[in-house]
């Protein structure tokens, strides 16, 4: 081959290294977005610890309020309080979308919230502690142009588990 | 192979090489937003348990950030006790060097409301 063909080859192979490499760093960019939906779910659903079901705690025979393990929420007003955390600290429109200020990039389609709250008597609860359960599914462009239209989904559960891993995190 | 090749090939090479390496180090930022959000995490769940952080905490806060190469941290922090809202902001810069040796200066922020589960 003459050095012509190997400068057009070198050209359309140095073309498609910057191709997969804006794919490569916008899932590089994905992860981090999950990492830091991660964090401003859990504390979104520790606000939905504070709404506590009062009339169910008096009821019990050893109130220990303090332990998360064993706490009694009042399911409507934790949902609400947890929902409204997680779209202050996402930044979210009313609408759902995400607003100028927001680290998510795509401002258009709107992000979905899920919530489920269970106590740690619940028939059916999969954890021994109560826990708020949060899944967001939240819109992401990949590749140049943003070619790739996707909704990624992340899930936390909130309890006193996660709160122990979290507050050991390096 | 003539002189001529040899100058074509060792600019080709070198625009290689450059190139590669501003691609890999467009990614760096990355990394350290992960480590940044992680050492705040560990100081927002120290807020929400106890309601409050004190000064040593925030200058703990403060000078971990800098070991791992981010400057200018200013940190707020809004305490509470039981039911109140806490708020931690974290502002820093990801500094890292570009291919040429420039330093590279990246605006980083931490932003997460809770309510507190401390003390009243």
């Amino acid at each position: 081959m003459t050095t012509h063909t190997w400068l057009i080859f070198l050209f359309f192979f140095l073309i498609t290294v910057m191709i997969v490499w804006v794919f490569i760093l916008d899932y590089q960019a994905l992860v981090i977005v999950r990492e830091r939906l991660e964090t401003n779910m859990f504390a979104a659903g520790w606000a939905g610890f504070s709404s506590l079901s009062l009339e169910e705690i008096a009821m019990r025979k050893n109130i220990n309020i303090l332990d998360m393990r064993n706490i009694v929420l009042d399911k409507t007003a934790s949902e609400q309080v947890t929902r409204n955390y997680v779209m202050k600290n996402l930044k979210l429109l009313p609408d759902g979308s995400a607003s100028l200020d927001s680290y998510i990039a795509d401002k258009t389609r709107p992000i979905d919230i899920d919530i489920t709250v269970l106590n740690h008597n619940d028939i059916g609860n999969p954890y021994p502690y109560t826990s708020i359960i949060i899944t967001v599914r939240v819109p992401f462009v990949l590749g140049p142009g943003g070619i790739m239209k996707i909704y990624g989904e992340k899930t936390v559960v909130a309890n006193y588990d996660t709160f122990l891993i979290q507050s050991q995190k390096e | 192979m003539n002189v001529h090749n040899i100058v074509i090939w060792a600019i080709v090479g070198i625009a290689i090489v450059v190139i590669l390496t501003s691609l890999f180090l467009y990614q760096i930022p990355g990394n350290f937003k992960v480590k940044f959000d992680n050492v705040c995490d560990r100081y927002y769940t120290l807020l929400v348990s106890k309601g409050s952080l004190t000064a040593a905490e925030i200058n703990s806060l403060t000078t971990e950030l800098n070991s791992i190469n981010l400057k200018n941290v200013t940190v707020s922090v809004t305490e509470g006790g039981w039911g109140d809202e806490v708020r931690l902001i974290v502002n820093a810069n990801i500094e890292y060097k570009q291919v040429f040796g420039a330093i590279e200066s990246i605006p980083t922020s931490y932003d997460n409301a809770s309510i507190s589960l401390g003390k009243r």
